[in-house]
C-alpha cells in the first residue's frame, strides 16, 4: 500500500479537542468529537511520535502489558517529526488492542508523547471478517442473557444470521495460525522498505495475564482503575535492584527483593555500607547509583526510636556495657542473617531488630524497677534480677 | 470492554445522576439546541453509548434509533457519519433489528453507500451485514448493492475493499455476483465511489 503510506490516512491524523462542551457532558479526559465503531478499531495499531533512541524494545514491553503482541515493525516510510518514528503494532486480540489504544494513547514515553491510533487498512479479508464475527458474538452473548432474564423466551439470534455465522465461530481460534502465514506469503501492507528485525526476539509475552485463570473469553487485562496504566501489581520503575545482581556482589549486604516491599515502620531504605562507595556506579548492569551517604529525611524526621546500630553502616563499636554486649550479639545475629549467602531477607532483619527492641524494652523496665545501680540484686529485686543476671551471661 | 451494571453503578455514586438520566438528557439537549456543533456533539456521544448493549434498553426507551436514522438524512456531512456509526454499533441486538428493518432503514442506509465520506460508506457496508436477515436479505442484496459492492472491491482503500469482499463473499450468492458483473460490463449508471486521497 504504497499510495496509503505517501499521503496519512485520516484516522492516523489526531483530531482537535473539543473545547466547547457544556459541564454536564464534558468527561474526564479531553477528547475530539469522534465515533467508533466496529469498523475503526483493529488488532493493528500505529504509534507515532516515539522518540528515535532505539527504545523499541520498551516500547513493545509496554504494550505486551496489555495483551500478546503478535508483531511489530519500525515504519521508515511512514512520515513522523523530526528525531520520532513511527511504529506499528500487531496484537493478538483485539480487546488487547482497545485497552492498549486507551491507555497508551498521549502517555509520555521516553520524552516524546506517544499518538497512538487504530490501523485497519492492514486487515487483511479474513481479518475483517474474524473481526465482524467477534463483534457479532459479543452481542448476543450480551443481549441472550438480558433477554433471558427479562422474556424468558430462549433467543436465538444465531437462526436469523446468515451463514457466515457457523465459519466465523468456528474459525476465529483456529484461523489464528493460518492469518500469520497468509500474511507472510500474500499480503503485503507495508511497503517493502521497511526494515524487518530477523536478529530481533519475538516480542515478549509478559504474562501477568493468564486467560485461562478468567472465566469469561472476552475478560480484557484489568488495571487498577479506569485513569489506571499499569496492571495492578506492575513495577513500572526503569531499573530494581534485582536480587541475582545483588548476590553476585558480594559487597551487597543487604540487597532488598523489592524496594515496594516494606519492611515496616522501623526500617528506611535498606542502604549498602558505606565502604562500598567506591563502585556506586554499576553501568554494566544498570543497576541504580548507590549513594549510601544520602538518607531521606523522611526516614529522618519520621524516626522516633533510634536506628539500629550498623544502620547507617558505621562500624559497630566494643561495648563494655553488658546491655550493649546483647545488642552486639543481635547485631552479630543482624549481620548473619544479613549475609547474602544465607539468602537474607529484609524481613529477618526486621524480625531480629523487632525482638531485639522487645528485649531492650523489657529490660529498661525490669532495670527501672529494680533501680540501675543495683547489681548486686536486693532482695526486693532478686526475682527480676535472676532475670537480668541470666541475660548478662 | 462493556460496562456492568456494579460499575455503573459504583461510578454514579448515590447522588450522582443515573445512565438513564445522562442519556435522556442528552437527548433533551439534541432536540433543543440550535447550534450544529451542539448536536455533532451529542449525537456524536450517543452513537458512542450504542457501543455497548448495557445501554440498549435506555436507548429503545429514548427512541435514540429514530433520531439515527433521521439523522442520516441530515445535510451535515458529519451528523449523516455520525448517525450511521450509532446504526451499525446497535444494529447487531435483535430488537433493534426489528425496530431499525420496520422503519425503513435498510433504504436510509444504503443511501448512505453513496457518500463522500469514507467512514460513512465503511459503515453503511457493515450495517448492512448486521440487519441482514432472512426477510431483508433480498432488499439487502439487490442488483444494485451488489454492483457498489464490486466497485468498492477493486478500489485501493483496503477497508473498503475487504468489507466489499465478505459482503460479496458471505452475505450474496454466487449468482447474485454474477448477474451484477454481466449488469457491470452494460451499463455504468450506480452508486460512485467515495472520495479518495489524492496521491502526491
Amino acid at each position: 500500500m504504497a499510495a496509503a503510506m505517501d499521503k496519512v490516512a485520516d484516522h492516523h491524523k489526531q483530531k482537535q479537542i473539543c473545547a466547547s462542551r457544556p459541564a454536564y457532558r464534558q468527561g474526564r479526559r479531553d477528547r475530539a468529537v469522534k465515533v467508533y465503531t466496529v469498523n475503526q478499531e483493529s488488532r493493528y495499531l500505529l504509534v507515532q511520535g516515539v522518540p528515535a533512541i532505539g527504545v523499541s524494545e520498551d516500547l513493545v514491553k509496554r504494550f505486551a502489558l496489555y495483551g500478546a503482541v503478535q508483531e511489530y515493525r519500525i515504519l521508515h516510510e511512514y512520515p513522523a517529526e523530526e528525531f520520532t518514528q513511527a511504529y506499528w503494532v500487531k496484537f493478538d486480540r483485539l480487546q488487547a488492542a482497545r485497552v492498549a489504544k486507551r491507555k497508551l494513547d498521549e502517555y509520555s514515553f521516553f520524552g516524546g508523547v506517544l499518538h497512538v491510533s487504530y490501523a485497519p487498512e492492514f486487515e487483511t479479508v479474513d481479518d475483517t471478517r474474524e473481526k465482524l464475527g467477534e463483534r457479532r458474538i459479543l452481542i448476543a452473548n450480551k443481549t441472550r442473557g438480558k433477554d433471558q432474564r427479562v422474556k424468558q423466551q430462549p433467543v436465538s439470534s444465531q437462526q436469523e444470521r446468515p451463514k457466515v455465522q457457523a465459519s466465523t465461530s468456528a474459525s476465529t481460534s483456529q484461523t489464528e495460525p493460518s492469518h500469520g502465514n497468509k500474511y507472510q506469503e500474500g499480503f503485503q501492507p507495508v511497503p517493502s522498505e521497511v526494515e524487518t528485525f530477523p536478529a530481533l526476539p519475538a516480542p515478549p509475552q509478559y504474562q501477568w495475564y493468564h486467560p485461562a485463570q478468567h472465566q469469561s473469553q472476552w475478560d480484557i487485562p484489568k488495571v487498577a482503575s479506569k485513569q489506571g496504566v499499569f496492571p495492578v501489581g506492575y513495577d513500572a520503575r526503569l531499573s530494581v535492584q534485582t536480587p541475582n545482581a545483588s548476590q553476585s556482589n558480594p559487597r551487597h549486604k543487604t540487597p532488598p527483593d523489592n524496594k515496594a516491599e516494606d519492611s515496616g515502620p522501623l526500617f528506611g531504605p535498606q542502604l549498602p555500607f558505606k565502604d562500598q562507595s567506591g563502585d556506586s556506579k554499576e553501568g554494566a548492569t544498570g543497576q541504580d547509583v548507590i549513594r549510601p551517604d544520602l538518607v531521606p529525611r523522611q526516614v529522618m524526621a519520621g524516626r522516633k526510636r533510634p536506628a539500629p546500630p550498623g544502620f547507617f553502616g558505621e562500624a559497630l563499636e566494643e561495648e563494655k556495657d553488658s546491655k550493649e554486649k546483647d545488642e552486639e550479639e543481635e547485631n552479630d545475629e543482624v549481620q548473619k542473617t544479613s549475609c547474602p549467602d544465607t539468602g537474607s531477607s529484609s524481613m529477618n532483619r526486621t524480625a531480629v531488630f523487632v525482638r531485639q527492641k522487645m528485649r531492650q524494652i523489657s529490660q529498661t523496665r525490669t532495670l527501672s524497677s529494680s533501680g540501675r545501680s543495683s547489681k548486686s540484686g536486693s532482695s526486693s529485686s532478686s526475682g527480676s534480677s535472676k532475670d537480668t543476671t541470666r541475660r548478662r551471661i | 470492554m462493556f460496562s456492568s451494571q456494579e460499575y455503573l453503578e459504583k461510578k454514579t455514586g448515590q447522588s450522582g445522576v443515573g445512565r438513564l438520566q445522562y442519556l435522556q438528557s442528552l437527548v433533551t439537549e439534541f432536540q433543543d439546541t440550535d447550534k450544529e456543533d451542539c448536536k455533532e456533539q451529542v449525537l456524536a456521544n450517543l452513537a458512542n453509548f450504542a457501543y455497548d448493549p448495557i445501554n440498549y434498553e435506555h436507548l429503545r426507551k429514548l427512541n435514540v434509533i429514530d433520531m439515527f436514522l433521521d439523522s442520516l438524512t441530515e445535510e451535515n456531512e458529519r451528523l449523516v457519519e455520525f448517525g450511521i456509526g450509532g446504526l451499525c454499533n446497535l444494529a447487531l441486538d435483535k430488537q433493534n433489528k426489528e425496530h431499525i428493518l420496520a422503519n425503513g432503514g435498510v433504504d436510509l442506509v444504503i443511501q448512505c453507500l453513496s457518500s463522500r465520506n469514507e467512514e460513512t460508506v465503511l459503515n453503511a457496508i457493515t450495517t448492512l451485514m448486521f440487519l441482514t436477515t432472512p426477510a431483508s436479505k433480498p432488499a439487502i442484496t439487490r442488483l444494485s448493492v451488489v454492483e457498489c459492492m464490486l466497485r468498492f472491491q477493486l478500489s485501493k482503500n483496503s477497508r473498503l475493499s475487504n468489507l466489499a469482499t465478505v459482503f460479496l463473499e458471505d452475505y450474496c450468492s454466487r449468482q447474485q455476483v454474477e448477474e451484477a458483473r454481466q449488469a457491470q460490463t452494460g451499463d455504468a449508471v450506480g452508486i460512485s465511489l467515495p472520495a479518495e486521497p489524492q496521491q502526491t
